[in-house]
C-alpha cells in the first residue's frame, strides 16, 4: 500500500539549511521565519526589494473561546485535613451535591471555605491541561472565570476552522470520499493524541467529528478534550458531556456523569472512523433515546430497538415495551449511588449487565459490508460510495481496528496504546517526524533527552527539524541564514491581549453574550445534547442522501430522553473563533523592526547608558515579541545546550524585561535549575515516609496565600505539601522548616504548577541563596545581624527616619522579621512579590536589605508624624507599597552605597595585631547606627569626604590623601560639619573610638555616613602606598 | 464622668500552639471580624484596642505571637514586660492544651511578676469535636490562679468577655500611666549568639 499522504513528511531537501537548534524548541503553535538578507548574499531566490523577509506560517492557527457554565459543588472534606495522604481527585469521592445555596461551608478543620472553591479547583485543573503538549492536540491555553457571569468559565484554546466534520461535507460535495490512507492517517494521529491524553490520566469523553480539527497542513488537532477533566468528570457542570452518537455503551449505562474511563474514547474513535468511511453515522436519529437504544442493542444489551441484518435497518422490537430497560437501568443506578465500590467493581457489574455479547455488533458490521457489495454490484447510481469510501474500501486491517474499537465490553476493548501498536500503523510511524520526540518537545516541558544523541546524524536531525511547512509553499524554500521562531498558543494569546484583545468583549461582539445564559433550566429531563444532535445534523442544510435512504420511514419523536438529571442545563457547544491577523501582522512588523542584530545592539546600548531606547517595554508589543523570541533561544540553550553560555545572557535580557509569561522559566534558569537534575533529585526523595513537619505543614498550607486561586485549590494544597515536605526531608540535618517557607515556596508553585520537581528545585536554589542562614535551628544571630544591617542602611540613607524610629522605640524586631525570613513573601501578595523578586534574583543577594529600607522610606512622611502605636500599626499597611517605585529606589540606593556595608563577612582572625580584621562583636555593632565599610570602598570611590578624628599629631604623621582632620570634641562641631551634609562621609577613627562621633552625625540627620572598619591601621596594612606620610622623623 | 475616666494602658501577649486561633481572637476583638484563612503569624503582630469598664478605660497593646515552636526563642522578646497574657489552646486538640500548660509555666517563671494570665479554650463552635474537657481545663486554671474561658473567634462567643475579665483583674495602680506599659524591646540573647556571629553574605 502506498502512503503518499499529504502534509506529513518534512521534505528534507528543502530544509537542509535550517539550523536545527533555533527552530526546535517550540514546535507547536505559530511558526515565524525571518530571513536576514543582509547576512547572506550567496544564495537566494527571492532576493527582492525587501531587506528582510518575514513569513508567518500560522497553519490556520486560531484561538477559540468556549464559554461554559459550571455549578458550585458542596464538598464535605472528610479527610481530617491530611493533605499529603490523599491524592486530590480521588478524595473527592465524598462529594455531595446539594442544590441549597450557601455562602460557605465548614470543613473538618474548622475552616470555612467559600463556594468559589469550584472555580479555584477548575482553575487549578486548567493548569494541568495547559501543561500538556502534543502535536495532535490543540493547545489548551487557559481557563478564565467570566467577569460577567459568576457561574461561567471561559476556555481559551488553540483552534482551527477546518474539522473532520467539515472535511466530510466538503468531500461529499466534491463527490470524492476521503481516501483510505488518509483515514488511516487520521486514525493514527487521533490515536496518538488519545494515547497521550490517556497516558496523562485524561479522558476526552466528547470526541466527535466537530472537535477533531484539521490545520492547514491537514494534520489532526483534537480540541475540547479538557472539559471532562476540568469539570471533575462532569461533576461541576450540569450538562452531560459527550456526543450522544459516539457515547460508549458503558457511559450510557452510567448516566450523565459518572466516570467514563479512557476506553470510552476508544469506542468513540471506532464510531468516528466508521462514520468517516461510511459518510454518516448509521445509528443516528433525531430522537436521542432511539440512538442510545441502538447503541445498546449493538452492544448486546436487550432494548426496544434492534438491528435487522436482512433489511439492514433498525427496527422497533416488540419484545419489550419500555423505552429502555428501566429495571436494568435503575439497577445500575443503585450501584452508582453506592460510593464504596471501586472502579473495577463497577466495571464488573456492567459486565454482569450483559455487555458481553459481541454478536450484534459483528452481524451489524458484516451486514454493512454485504450491503455495500450488493450496492456496488447492482451499481445503482445513488450508492453511498460518493459520501464515504465504504467499509470495503478500507482494507482489512483498518476494519479490524474499527471492530476492536467497537467491542462492547470496556474490559475487552483494547486501550489506545495497544491499538497504536497495531502493525497497520507502522507505515505511518516510519514517516512520522514526531516519533523523535526529544527533538520537538518544547523546552518548558520536561523530557529527557535520549542518551544516544550522537546516534542520529545531523542530516536526520535537520530533516526532522522543520515540519510540514513545505506543504504551504510559502514557508519552505528558504535559504541561507534563516531565523525562525515558534510562538506557543499561550504566547499568541498573550500578544493578542496586549493588543487590546478581551475575550469577554469578543464574545459580545460575536453575539455570544446574548446566548451566554446558554443554559436553559430544564426540569427533570434533558434532551441529551439537543444542540449536539443538531450539530451533528448540521448537514441539514446540505442535503444528505442517507437521511432519505435510511431514516425516511422513521418518525421524528420529540421525546425527552433517558438521561435523567435534575436542574440540568443544555450545554451550548458553541465556540467563538478569534481573528488573529493583527497578532500575526505585529509579529511580522516586529521581526522587520528588530532584526536580531539591531536588537543586540539595542541591548548593548541600553546596558551601557541609561538613556536606553528600550524604555516602556510593557507597552511596546513589538519589543516584547522580540524579547520573548530571544528568551526562547536562550532558555532552550540553557536547558539543552550550554547553560554557562546562556545564563549570563538570560541575566542581561531579564534585566531589561521579564515577560510575565516566561517568568517561571527565567527565574529557574537564573537560579541555576536544570530540569533533568531537578527531576532526579525530586524523585529520589521518598515522600511516603513521615516527615518531621507534616503536621505543621497541614496547619500552615491552608492559610498560605489563600486569596490565590491556585494556592487555595485542593491541587495547590497537595502540591505545596509535597514540595515543602521534600524540602524538609532533604534538609533534615542542616536546615529546618520555619513558618514562612510555605510563603516562599508559593510563587514557584504558581509558576510551575503540576511541575513539582522544578518548583521544588527553584525553591531549594532560592533558599540556598537567600535564606540558608535563616532556616537553621537557631537563626537568632543571623536574623539580628540582618536587621542591624537594614537599620544601618536606613541610617545611611534616611537618618531622620531612623532617628524617629529610635525615638518612638520602633525596633526592627517588632516588624521586620517576616520581611527577611520570607524575603517579603509573607507580607506581599504574589503579583507584587513577583516584581520584587524579579530584581532580587537579578541583583546581589544584599538587595533585600535595600528593598526593606526603600519600602519603609516610602511611608516615611506618615511615620515621621506617628507615635509607636500608630507606627507599628502602619506596618500592616506595607502590602500597599508601590513595588515598582520600591525597586527603583532600592536600586538607586544600592548604587549609592559602598558594597562593604552589607557584606558582613569579616575574616575571622585571631591575630591581635590585625584587630581590624576581626569580627566586631555583635554587642558592639548593635550600638552603631552607621554601617562600616572596608578600605576597598574607600579607595574605589574618590567622591567621599573623609573625616579623620585622630589627634592632629597622628594625622600629621600619616593620613589618607585629602582627608580632613577633625576634632570630635570641638564645641561648634555641628556648624562646622554642616558643610559636608549630603555628601558621603567616611570616618577614620582610632581603635574603639569614634562611635559616639559618628552616631552623632546621624542624629544630626547626616545621610551617607559610614566608618572605615579598622581605621588607619587597616589602611596602613592594606593600602600603604596611597598614604601621605610625614618625613619628619 | 469624664473627670473620673482614667486611661490605663497594658501590654498583653498571646501565646499558644500554631493555628489554635490566637490571631483570630485578636482580630475578632480588635476589628470585629473573622477571616476564613487567617495568614499564619511570623514573628509577631501588634494591635491595640481599648475596653471600657465602669469608670476607667483600659487600653490593650496586644502582641500576637507566632505559634510554631521554632519561633519560641523570639517569644520572651514579646512577653517581657507584659502585664497580661492569654494562653490559647484548641479544644479539639490535647496537644495544644499540653503546650498551653507549658506556656503558663514559662510565664510564671520568666514573665513579669504580677502578670495576669488567662487560659482560653478556643474554637468552641466546634465543640462537637471536643477533646479537652471543660472541667479539666477549669480545674487546672483554678489551681494556678488563671482566668479561664472557652471562646470562639468565629462566632465571637466570649471573646470580648475574655478581654473584659482581664481588664478587670489588672491592677489599676497610679503607676500604670499611659505609655508605661511598653517596655523597650530589644533582641534577647539566648546564649548561642556568643561567638558565632557568622553572618549573611
Ligand atoms: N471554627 C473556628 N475556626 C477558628 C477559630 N479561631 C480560628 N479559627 C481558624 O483556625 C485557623 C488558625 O487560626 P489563626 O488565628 O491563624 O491561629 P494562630 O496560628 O493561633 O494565630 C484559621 O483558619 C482560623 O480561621 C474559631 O473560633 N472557630
Ligand atoms: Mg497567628
Amino acid at each position: 500500500m502506498m502512503k503518499s499522504d499529504e502534509g506529513v513528511s518534512g521534505n528534507s531537501n528543502n530544509n537542509n539549511n535550517y539550523k536545527f537548534k533555533d527552530n526546535t524548541f517550540r514546535k507547536y503553535g505559530v511558526e515565524v521565519v525571518a530571513y536576514d538578507n543582509n547576512n547572506n548574499n550567496n544564495n537566494n531566490n527571492n532576493n527582492n526589494d525587501d531587506n528582510n523577509t518575514v513569513t508567518v506560517n500560522s497553519r490556520g492557527f486560531h484561538i477559540s473561546i468556549h464559554p461554559f457554565s459550571f455549578r458550585n459543588k458542596l464538598t464535605i472534606n472528610q479527610n481530617n485535613g491530611s493533605i499529603g495522604g490523599s491524592s486530590s481527585s480521588s478524595s473527592t469521592s465524598n462529594s455531595v451535591s446539594t442544590p441549597k445555596p450557601q455562602s460557605f461551608y465548614v470543613d473538618d478543620a474548622g475552616i470555612a471555605k467559600q463556594l468559589n472553591q469550584s472555580v479555584f479547583d477548575i482553575l487549578s485543573r486548567s493548569r494541568y491541561l495547559s501543561s500538556l503538549s502534543h502535536e495532535n492536540l490543540a493547545e489548551f491555553i487557559a481557563a478564565e472565570p467570566s467577569q460577567k457571569h459568576h457561574d461561567q468559565m471561559l476556555i481559551v484554546s488553540e483552534d482551527y476552522k477546518n474539522s473532520l466534520e467539515k472535511q466530510i461535507e466538503i468531500q461529499a460535495k466534491r463527490q470524492t470520499p476521503i481516501p483510505s490512507n488518509t483515514i488511516g492517517r487520521y486514525a493514527y494521529q487521533i490515536l496518538k493524541a488519545l494515547s497521550y491524553l490517556h497516558s496523562q490520566d485524561l479522558t476526552h469523553r466528547s470526541l466527535s467529528l466537530d472537535n477533531i480539527k484539521l490545520d492547514d497542513n491537514n494534520q489532526i488537532k483534537l480540541t475540547n478534550y479538557g472539559l471532562y477533566y476540568l469539570s471533575d468528570h462532569g461533576e461541576n457542570v450540569s450538562f452531560p458531556i459527550g456526543n450522544l452518537l459516539y457515547l460508549s455503551p458503558e457511559s450510557i449505562l452510567r448516566g450523565a456523569k459518572g466516570s467514563s474511563n479512557t476506553k470510552a474514547d476508544v469506542w468513540a474513535l471506532g464510531c468516528i472512523l466508521l462514520h468517516i468511511c461510511l459518510g454518516y453515522c448509521i445509528w443516528q436519529d433525531n430522537n436521542p433515546s432511539i440512538v442510545t437504544n441502538r447503541i445498546l442493542h449493538l452492544s448486546g444489551y436487550s432494548t426496544t430497538q434492534s438491528f435487522n441484518s436482512i433489511s439492514k435497518s433498525f427496527e422497533q422490537c416488540e419484545l419489550k415495551k419500555t423505552i429502555i430497560n428501566e429495571k436494568q437501568h435503575e439497577e445500575y443506578e443503585e450501584y452508582d449511588d453506592d460510593e464504596d465500590i471501586s472502579e473495577e467493581e463497577k466495571e464488573k457489574r456492567i459486565k454482569d449487565i450483559k455487555l458481553n455479547n459481541r454478536d450484534n455488533m459483528n452481524n451489524f458490521i458484516n451486514s454493512l459490508k454485504r450491503e455495500e457489495k450488493e450496492n456496488s454490484d447492482s451499481n445503482s447510481g445513488s450508492s453511498n460510495s460518493n459520501i464515504g469510501i465504504g467499509l470495503n474500501g478500507l482494507g482489512k486491517e483498518l476494519i479490524e481496528i474499527i471492530e476492536q474499537c467497537l467491542i462492547p465490553n470496556p474490559m475487552d476493548r483494547p486501550d489506545s496504546e495497544t491499538l497504536l501498536d497495531h502493525p497497520y500503523f507502522n507505515e505511518y510511524k516510519n514517516i512520522d517526524p514526531y516519533q523523535l520526540q526529544w527533538i520537538i518537545k518544547p523546552f518548558t516541558k520536561s523530557w529527557d533527552l535520549p542518551d544516544s544523541l550522537e546516534s542520529l546524524t545531523l542530516k536526520e536531525i535537520e530533516s526532522y527539524g522543520h515540519i510540514g511547512s513545505d506543504n504551504n509553499g510559502g514557508g519552505g524554500g528558504g535559504g541561507g541564514e534563516s531565523d525562525s521562531d515558534i510562538y506557543s498558543g499561550k504566547e499568541i494569546y498573550y500578544f493578542w491581549k496586549l493588543l487590546g484583545g478581551n475575550i469577554e468583549k469578543e464574545l459580545v461582539n460575536k453575539g455570544f453574550a446574548k446566548a451566554s445564559p446558554s443554559v436553559h433550566k430544564l426540569p427533570l429531563y434533558v434532551p441529551v445534547k439537543a444542540s449536539l444532535t443538531e450539530s451533528t445534523n448540521s448537514g441539514l442544510n446540505s442535503p444528505q442522501p442517507y437521511q432519505h435512504q435510511h431514516h425516511q420511514h422513521q418518525h421524528q419523536h420529540q421525546h425527552p430522553n433517558i438521561i435523567k438529571s435534575k436542574n440540568s442545563t443544555v450545554y451550548n457547544n458553541e465556540f467563538c473563533l478569534v481573528e488573529l491577523s493583527n497578532v500575526f501582522l505585529k509579529i511580522k512588523e516586529s521581526f522587520k523592526l528588530y532584526g536580531s542584530k539591531v536588537f543586540e545592539e539595542g541591548i548593548e546600548q541600553s546596558n551601557n547608558n541609561n538613556n536606553n531606547r528600550f524604555n516602556n517595554i510593557e507597552n511596546n508589543i513589538e519589543l516584547q515579541i522580540i524579547i520573548i523570541r530571544e528568551f526562547h533561544k536562550l532558555l532552550y540553550q540553557y536547558q539543552y545546550d550550554d547553560p554557562t553560555l546562556s545564563q549570563p545572557k538570560i541575566y542581561r535580557l531579564a534585566k531589561l524585561f521579564v515577560p510575565p509569561i516566561l517568568r517561571g522559566d527565567i527565574w529557574s534558569s537564573i537560579l541555576g535549575v536544570n530540569e533533568r537534575e531537578a527531576k532526579q533529585l525530586y524523585n529520589s526523595i521518598n515522600l511516603d515516609v513521615k516527615g518531621p513537619n507534616d503536621k505543621q505543614f497541614e496547619l500552615d498550607i491552608p492559610r498560605c496565600h489563600q486569596y490565590h486561586p491556585l494556592l487555595s485549590s485542593r491541587q495547590g494544597h497537595v502540591q505545596l505539601f509535597k514540595i515543602l515536605k521534600a524540602w524538609s526531608l532533604l534538609n533534615l540535618e542542616k536546615g529546618c522548616y520555619w513558618q514562612g517557607l510555605d510563603n516562599v515556596a508559593s510563587p514557584f508553585l504558581v509558576h510551575h504548577f503540576f511541575n513539582e520537581p522544578i518548583a521544588f528545585a527553584s525553591l531549594k536554589a532560592f533558599v540556598d541563596k537567600y535564606l540558608s542562614i535563616l532556616y537553621v535551628p537557631n537563626n537568632h544571630a543571623a536574623l539580628s545581624e540582618i536587621m542591624l544591617i537594614y537599620q544601618q542602611l536606613l541610617a545611611y540613607h534616611d537618618p531622620e527616619l531612623l532617628n524617629h524610629l529610635m525615638d518612638i522605640q520602633l525596633d526592627p524586631n517588632l516588624y521586620s522579621i517576616p520581611w527577611f525570613i520570607t524575603v517579603f513573601a509573607h507580607i506581599l501578595p504574589i503579583d507584587k512579590l513577583e516584581i520584587l523578586w524579579d530584581s532580587i534574583l537579578l541583583c546581589p543577594s544584599s538587595l533585600p536589605n535595600f528593598i526593606a529600607a526603600s519600602m519603609i522610606i516610602q511611608f516615611r512622611d506618615s511615620i515621621l508624624k506617628m507615635n509607636f502605636e500608630d507606627g507599628i500599626t502602619m506596618m500592616s499597611m506595607i502590602p500597599s507599597v508601590d513595588v515598582h517605585k520600591c525597586v527603583s529606589d532600592a536600586l538607586s540606593m544600592f548604587n549609592k552605597t559602598p558594597l562593604s556595608t552589607t557584606v558582613t563577612k569579616f575574616v575571622s582572625n585571631t591575630d591581635q595585631e590585625l584587630w581590624w580584621m576581626q569580627e566586631v562583636p555583635f554587642e558592639k555593632r548593635k550600638l552603631e547606627l552607621f554601617p562600616r565599610i572596608d578600605i576597598h570602598d574607600l579607595i574605589n570611590d574618590q567622591q567621599k569626604v573623609i573625616l579623620d578624628i585622630r589627634t592632629p599629631l597622628q594625622f600629621q604623621q600619616i593620613h589618607y590623601p585629602s582627608s580632613i582632620n577633625v576634632n570630635p570634641k570641638l564645641s561648634k562641631l555641628q556648624q562646622q560639619m554642616e558643610q559636608y551634609k549630603g555628601q558621603q562621609i567616611v570616618v577614620i577613627a582610632p581603635k574603639d573610638q569614634g562611635v559616639d562621633f559618628t552616631n552623632q552625625l546621624i542624629q544630626w540627620k547626616f545621610p551617607f555616613v559610614s566608618m572605615l572598619n579598622g581605621g588607619m591601621d587597616s589602611l596602613e596594612h592594606g593600602a600603604h602606598s596611597l598614604l601621605i606620610i610625614s618625613n619628619k622623623n | 464622668m469624664n473627670n473620673n475616666n482614667k486611661i490605663f494602658q497594658f501590654k498583653l501577649v498571646l501565646l499558644g500552639e500554631a493555628a489554635v486561633g490566637k490571631s483570630s481572637l485578636v482580630l475578632r476583638f480588635v476589628r470585629g471580624h473573622f477571616l476564613d484563612y487567617q495568614e499564619s503569624t511570623i514573628g509577631a503582630a501588634f494591635l491595640a484596642q481599648t475596653v471600657c469598664l465602669n469608670d476607667t478605660t483600659v487600653k490593650f497593646e496586644i502582641w500576637d505571637t507566632a505559634g510554631q515552636e521554632r519561633y519560641h526563642t523570639l517569644a520572651p522578646m514579646y512577653y517581657r514586660g507584659a502585664q497580661a497574657a492569654i494562653v490559647v489552646y484548641d479544644i479539639r486538640s490535647e496537644d495544644s492544651f499540653e503546650r498551653a500548660i507549658k506556656w503558663v509555666k514559662e510565664l510564671q517563671r520568666q514573665g513579669s511578676p504580677n502578670i495576669v494570665i488567662a487560659l482560653a479554650g478556643n474554637k468552641l463552635d466546634l465543640a462537637a469535636k471536643r477533646k479537652v474537657e471543660t472541667a479539666e481545663a477549669q480545674q487546672y486554671a483554678e489551681e494556678n490562679g488563671l482566668l479561664f474561658m472557652e471562646t470562639s473567634a468565629k462566632t465571637s462567643q466570649n471573646v470580648n468577655e475574655l478581654f473584659v475579665e482581664i481588664a478587670k483583674k489588672l491592677p489599676k495602680t497610679p503607676t500604670t500611666r499611659p505609655g508605661s506599659g511598653r517596655v523597650a524591646i530589644a533582641p534577647i540573647d539566648n546564649g548561642n549568639t556568643g561567638k558565632k556571629n557568622k553572618c549573611c553574605n
